[in-house]
């Protein structure tokens, strides 16, 4: 697919590992610098989704690793990984083509994530993401 | 800042940016937030006449039958400017067809017009970045990396689909991509930056359209000949609706049916933006007659208030089936149906995704109550549980540009000079390899 040229940082990938495998933290952001690589800006070790949704950057673009866990109808508890491109409609149309176009780089990185991608609070909504992780089996 | 491994070896020069639509053609540079120019996609052309043929009125003798049979190519003219100033002989002929580049000798003159008079640069000198049509063709595409190589010597070479880089440029890497332009109506699906092909879907339905229905009522029914500028010397006020008053310009012999048809085209989409809406709801004649009214003075002094026609006109885009004069009944589909057609020949599982992210774009978006109207037709036919969202920039240069754009900031980012198809690899491995570069 068409793409920047923007590259991911090498250890990035063992931040993945260590919130997957080793499940160290409840999310992790992502972060282009100097329109040239992704980077992990920030983690979380413990915060509910609501408190994280309240950290998105309201005018800038991030990709997002989250840790989510939730319980099925039956009582059965379970965990996904989810993997959000936030792309506010507030943002620079400069963020948005940049990580748009840079989406594939990080994604090559992460195995067994559900995509999320959101414009706004609404679709980063619990009710929102508790679909889409159920629909993804 | 150099990048190591700069592919076309040269120094970090501003790539140009070039958007061919059927209407338009936006260029400019990488970096900037707005084309340099939005340059008709027509070029003026007038028969050039060999020098023997004009001054000798009889047929000429054997030595001289070659040189009078000689024909010299046809003048052309390009741009805004050059192509409205009525002249004898000038045909209207248009770059493109079905979106695509149709004519190459007129787009290769429209190249060399737009390096030398508008982007004022040596063509070797920048990187080409260009967008090509949502359906283009292998051939065509090849076609043109060829031109900019062999012809315009360009360092390095990129293509990318239109709706691609609007889709990127709104913030999405999936999403229904809905373009609507002068050609018309197109519902792009993209997912994870690919154009779904088998999910496109076309409508005629688009500014071209409206300015069609504009005309037919203006001539059939308000029974007015729409007098473009160029004939006019001068007008004299009148009365709202009344008789107009004006002196004809003299013109010269032999101003073609092509130009007239282009003069009167470009009047009559100015009064389309002036006075075109779309209603919020499903047309009702009652209710468009409590709405405003819009003045309109044409360039021949004749003036009119524009009434409940200003959303009668626009109706055919939600409700062909009713509102097409020409063609009651007609089983054409209306824009809300064009796009759900296109979600529903994707595959089932992308479908919410597509429907949460519609990018709406092109020129005839922009018409005052569209964006609203289409929000409310889909969320009427949709399930309850249906998340729709539509995504319609607010400046106007983003709605009409966004492709430009995209392709404009991909041409400035400094990762993105190791993207690009060089020179060097164009020499090595030819056209075809730009499969490989430009997936």
């Amino acid at each position: 697919v068409m793409a920047s040229g923007v590259t991911v940082d090498a250890s990035l990938k063992d931040d993945f590992n260590a919130i997957k495998l080793g499940h160290k933290y409840a999310y992790m952001v992502f972060k282009i610098e100097g329109e040239s690589q992704i980077k992990t800006e920030r983690v979380a070790e413990n915060s509910t989704y609501e408190e994280f949704i309240g950290t998105l950057p309201p005018n800038e673009c991030r990709y997002v690793v989250y840790d989510y866990k939730y319980t099925l109808d039956d009582g059965a508890k379970r965990e996904k990984l989810l993997f959000i491109h936030w792309a506010p409609d507030s943002a620079k149309i400069r963020d948005k083509m940049l990580y748009a176009s840079s989406k594939d780089a990080i994604k090559k990185e992460l195995k067994g994530v559900v995509e999320i991608q959101a414009n706004d609070m609404s679709e980063v909504d619990e009710a929102a993401i508790k679909e889409k992780v159920k629909a993804s089996g | 800042m150099t990048s190591g491994g700069n592919m076309y070896g040269g120094d970090e020069v501003g790539a140009i940016v070039l958007d061919v639509g059927s209407h338009t053609i936006r260029a400019g540079f990488a970096g900037e937030d707005m084309p340099k120019t939005d340059l008709p996609a027509y070029v003026g052309s007038c028969p050039a006449i060999s020098a023997a043929a004009v001054e000798s009125a009889q047929p000429v003798d054997g030595a001289d039958s070659g040189a009078a049979k000689q024909q010299q190519p046809p003048r052309l003219y390009h741009g805004t400017n050059q192509i409205s100033v009525p002249r004898p002989g000038m045909e209207i002929q248009a770059l493109c067809k079905d979106g695509m580049i149709e004519d190459w000798d007129l787009f290769e003159s429209t190249m060399d017009y737009l390096y030398k008079h508008e982007l004022q640069c040596a063509s070797e000198e920048h990187p080409l970045i260009a967008s090509e049509a949502n359906w283009n063709t292998k051939a065509k595409r090849e076609k043109l990396c060829e031109l900019a190589f062999e012809k315009y010597r360009v360092p390095a070479f990129f293509i990318c689909k239109q709706a691609v880089l609007a889709c990127f440029a709104n913030g999405k890497a999936t999403g229904l991509v809905l373009d609507c332009g002068a050609s018309g109506t197109h519902a792009v699906p993209v997912f994870d930056g690919y154009v779904v092909s088998h999910g496109i879907m076309r409508s005629p339905l688009g500014g071209d359209f409206l300015v069609r229905q504009l005309d037919n009522y203006l001539r059939q029914q308000h029974k007015l000949e729409p007098v473009p500028v160029y004939r006019v010397a001068s007008k004299t006020r009148v009365e709202e609706g009344g008789l107009p008053v004006w002196e004809a310009k003299k013109l010269p012999q032999g101003i073609t049916q092509s130009y007239h048809n282009l003069m009167v085209k470009n009047l009559l989409q100015d009064v389309a933006s002036t006075v075109l809406q779309c209603i919020d709801e499903p047309y009702d004649q009652a209710t468009a007659e409590t709405m405003p009214t819009v003045p309109y003075e044409f360039p021949h002094g004749y003036n009119m208030d524009f009434g409940y026609q200003r959303f009668r006109l626009t109706e055919a885009l939600f409700d062909p089936a009713n509102f097409l004069p020409e063609s009651p009944g007609s089983s054409m589909l209306s824009v809300p149906h064009c796009l759900r057609t296109s979600v529903e020949r994707c595959d089932v599982e992308i479908r919410q995704s597509l429907y949460s992210s519609i990018v709406v774009v092109g020129g005839t978006s922009l018409l005052k109550g569209f964006t609203d109207r289409l929000q409310r037709d889909l969320t009427a036919r949709a399930a309850a549980t249906l998340r729709l969202k539509l995504l319609a920039s607010t400046s106007s240069g983003e709605r009409r540009f966004a492709s430009w754009i995209g392709g404009s900031i991909l041409g400035s980012l400094g990762t993105f000079q190791q993207m690009w198809f060089s020179k060097q690899e164009y020499e090595e491995s030819g056209k075809s390899f730009i499969e490989k570069k430009c997936p």
